[in-house]
């Protein structure tokens, strides 16, 4: 237990380390929030209060701002993601290409309304978004960095639960130190551990307790 | 770094090139690369290897090839063919087929004239899927920083804003406004530090090419840059792209880097007293801050949200300096026109809109992708011979242009030609040049509501009209979609929708009307359908069983749930 709490401690040191360096980096530069904020979510993989209040001594901007900022764009979480996501486009040309019907499917799969299916439920968030900008490869589904093209209402099921195989097999042989597939990262040049880490704990949470 | 440095680059380049046996063009456009391109470039690795000419091969990534509804595309070099729909099985029969015993591998053949291709003016696009967007090599190889070259080398700024001016091209970003006299008025402003910025803050719902233009050809909008910071006298540049496209962010960022190592971007350019600097800014997911002033704030890092106009950018914009702020594929047509001139490139379009288009084709049809047309072209002609027609062979029912800024054209006005004023005249616009087909499966009360459902979702809500407005709107709309609404709605609906569009602040609140009042237009008896006949002839919207539950249902699925859930704390 004490290596446990010993690693955590150790971990969080080396997330503020990161932190630290893209603030250095940044230094100097005008109207840098906002990517600094790009790179304190992808460290911890969303914006803690207490980090908020660190960035903004650190650029001596009024904590006020900074959290005006954070909560104005849609793309920086104030909250601990829950595990893996489920991104359903819903943009246009995935919209009349039958996109509702992709997303009604999967929130159906993930969190079933009937007692009877409960147990059946993955723990997935579900989002819906306005356009990923493959429009011509319509209903287009991610499931974390994932793009699925062409998806339909019908084949949802079968291929989420495919993806949740191959996700929780990935969470179970990974003891918190494998990296997340590199091809989509915005920030390559920062590791992705920590990000990789919330998820496993989350997703695992959700296996055992399932609420 | 010289103008002759430079051809001795592109030079050297194609004749390393000119050593292959051949060359095997992998798409890698996110489309395609999400249809599995990547293990598609692993296979083909292997099945030279295999038949031992792994050497003699060239294999690269490209940018999109265009018609992204049929990915992975594989282009295969020299007798140049384009394979559709590749999977890693086929590569080795691929090769050995068309390598080997120089035969097409007829079964995924892409015929050399199909009508996709036939009808195209590529001038943006006509690097696209043709070299590696990651190697700035390649792209001098294809002509590339010369125009850069030669505008700091040879011409006077002024002289690069006349050739601007003279060749007629208008902002692409959807506005119009023509380019060189916007360039102009950067330029006579007087303050020392001034910026270029480049908006691909692609948010509209259906756009996909500036996402195409960063991935497949980003250093031709670093040179546009370039040209224009030199133009009007800038020495930085931003571009700003959406956080959603991280492969656009990446090529960019790589671009960026390759450019100043080179260096045809950074201090004394081409050994002029030009300097020029480029940084990117990640956008994070707000529709609005597309709005050149929003994007401006974003930039600066504070809340993306606009401002009263004026002072325009041009006048007072980044940190209150004149600041140039251009649409992606505005920027991509500056190199080609200063190499080849404003009469070759007023030579093409229509009479008011000069040059190409490139639209991103969606929704219910066969060919689906990416294309590049010249100005005028008709909606008949994109529709039908480019895009195919419609799917399963179904009957059309309208096209959907600008956006949410936009509106829905019906099948009489197909006829209609693709630039600025015609589309304006037949009640939509031209916006970023997303289109969207829809055959009669959809539901125009629907479609009205769910643009308007985006409106809302993305308003920022510093004015009133727009932040409240679009609600109203949307409920009106909701309620006719659920049978719960009267004649004197469909009024009430109209008087609305004039009042936001004539008294929001900014763009996105004066046009979120558009599609419900071009809808309404053309569709209206789709409205009193639902209404009166308390049906949807397209089968699509679920009527309530009591009326009166419509007014306080809840919002349906597809709203923006991040949008609400982030604001509240």
């Amino acid at each position: 237990m004490a290596q446990i709490e010993k690693n955590q401690a150790i971990e969080a040191e080396n997330k503020h380390k990161q932190l630290d360096r893209a603030l250095m980096r940044q230094q100097g530069r005008r109207g840098a929030l906002i990517e600094v904020l790009h790179e304190a979510q992808h460290i911890f993989g969303y914006l803690p209060r207490d980090i908020l209040g660190y960035i903004a001594a650190s650029l001596q901007l009024p904590p006020s701002h900074v959290f005006g900022v954070a909560s104005f764009y849609p793309s920086f979480r104030l909250h601990p993601p829950a595990g893996h996501t489920i991104t359903v486009c819903m943009g246009t040309a995935c919209y009349v290409n039958g996109a509702s019907r992709v997303l009604r499917a999967a929130e159906e799969r993930c969190h079933p309304r009937a007692e009877s299916e409960q147990h059946d439920r993955i723990p997935f968030d579900v989002h819906a978004v306005h356009c990923l900008g493959s429009c011509g490869s319509g209903p287009v589904m991610q499931v974390d960095d994932d793009l699925y093209l062409h998806t339909a209402a019908e084949t949802v099921e079968s291929a989420l639960d495919r993806c949740v195989e191959t996700l929780r097999a990935a969470d179970h042989a990974s003891d918190g130190t494998t990296e997340a597939s590199p091809s989509e990262e915005i920030f390559p040049e920062s590791d992705t551990t920590g990000r990789q880490d919330a998820r496993n704990n989350d997703s695992a949470a959700g296996e055992t307790d399932d609420t | 770094m010289t103008l002759e440095e430079l051809y001795q680059i592109g030079r050297a380049h194609r004749e390393r090139v000119a050593t292959f046996r051949a060359e095997i063009q992998v798409c890698g456009s996110g489309g395609c690369r999400s249809a599995g391109s990547e293990k598609l470039l692993d296979a083909f690795r292997a099945a030279c290897e295999k038949k031992k000419i792994a050497s003699d091969v060239r294999i690269i990534t490209t940018g999109c090839m265009g018609l992204c509804g049929q990915g992975p595309l594989v282009r295969i070099l020299p007798r140049e063919t384009l394979y559709a729909g590749v999977t890693p099985e086929k590569a080795e029969r691929i090769v050995s087929s068309h390598i080997i015993r120089e035969k097409p591998f007829r079964s995924l053949l892409l015929d050399a004239d199909h009508p996709f291709y036939a009808s195209q003016t590529p001038i943006v696009l006509r690097h696209m899927g043709r070299l590696d967007p990651e190697s700035i090599e390649d792209y001098i190889a294809h002509g590339g920083y010369e125009a850069l070259a030669k505008a700091v080398t040879y011409s006077a700024p002024e002289h690069v804003i006349l050739e601007i001016r003279n060749s007629g091209l208008r902002g692409r970003g959807g506005g119009g406004y023509p380019t060189g006299l916007k360039w102009d008025i950067v330029r006579r402003g007087t303050s020392k530090s001034k910026y270029v910025v480049c908006n691909a803050d692609e948010g509209d719902p259906g756009a996909f090419m500036d996402r195409a233009l960063l991935e497949g050809n980003p250093h031709a909008i670093l040179e546009g840059m370039a040209i224009a910071g030199y133009a009007v006298g800038a020495q930085q540049g931003y571009i700003y792209t959406r956080g959603e496209y991280p492969l656009a962010v990446e090529r960019m960022r790589h671009a960026i880097r390759e450019a100043e190592r080179l260096p045809v971007i950074g201090n004394r350019i081409f050994e002029s007293g030009f300097s020029f600097q480029v940084d990117l800014r990640i956008g994070a997911g707000a529709f609005v801050s597309g709005e050149e002033t929003a994007l401006l704030r974003s930039i600066e890092g504070k809340r993306g949200q606009p401002q009263p106009r004026p002072p325009y950018p041009s006048a007072s914009g980044l940190w209150g300096e004149p600041t140039l702020v251009n649409n992606t594929e505005t920027l991509a047509n500056v190199p080609p026109i200063v190499l080849n001139g404003a009469r070759w490139f007023s030579g093409m379009g229509t009479e008011r809109s000069r040059g190409t288009k490139v639209i991103s084709l969606a929704g219910n049809l066969r060919n689906t992708g990416l294309i590049e047309v010249p100005m005028g072209t008709s909606l008949r002609s994109i529709i039908f011979d480019i895009g195919g027609g419609v799917r399963e062979n179904r009957a059309f029912k309208a096209v959907q242009t600008g956006g949410p800024s936009g509106g829905c054209i019906p099948s009489q006005h197909l006829d209609a030609a693709v630039d600025f004023e015609s589309l304006a005249q037949v009640g939509s616009m031209m916006g970023s040049g997303g289109m969207i087909v829809m055959d009669d499966t959809a539901c125009m009360v629907d479609v009205a509501a769910y643009f308007m459902a985006f409106c809302r979702d993305e308003s920022c809500g510093k004015c009133i009209p727009c932040r409240v407005g679009t609600v109203q709107l949307y409920r009106i709309l909701d309620r006719i979609r659920r049978g719960g609404a009267t004649l004197q709605d469909l009024d009430i609906l109209e008087e609305l929708a004039v009042m936001v569009k004539d008294t929001s602040l900014c763009g996105l609140g004066r046009s979120a009307p558009n599609p419900v009042i071009s809808i309404l237009h053309y569709f209206r008896r789709e409205f009193e359908d639902h209404i009166t006949g308390r049906r949807c002839p397209a089968g699509v919207c679920l009527m309530d069983n009591e009326s009166e539950t419509a007014a306080t249902a809840p919002l349906p699925a597809g709203t923006s749930p991040q949008t609400e859930g982030s604001v509240h704390e």
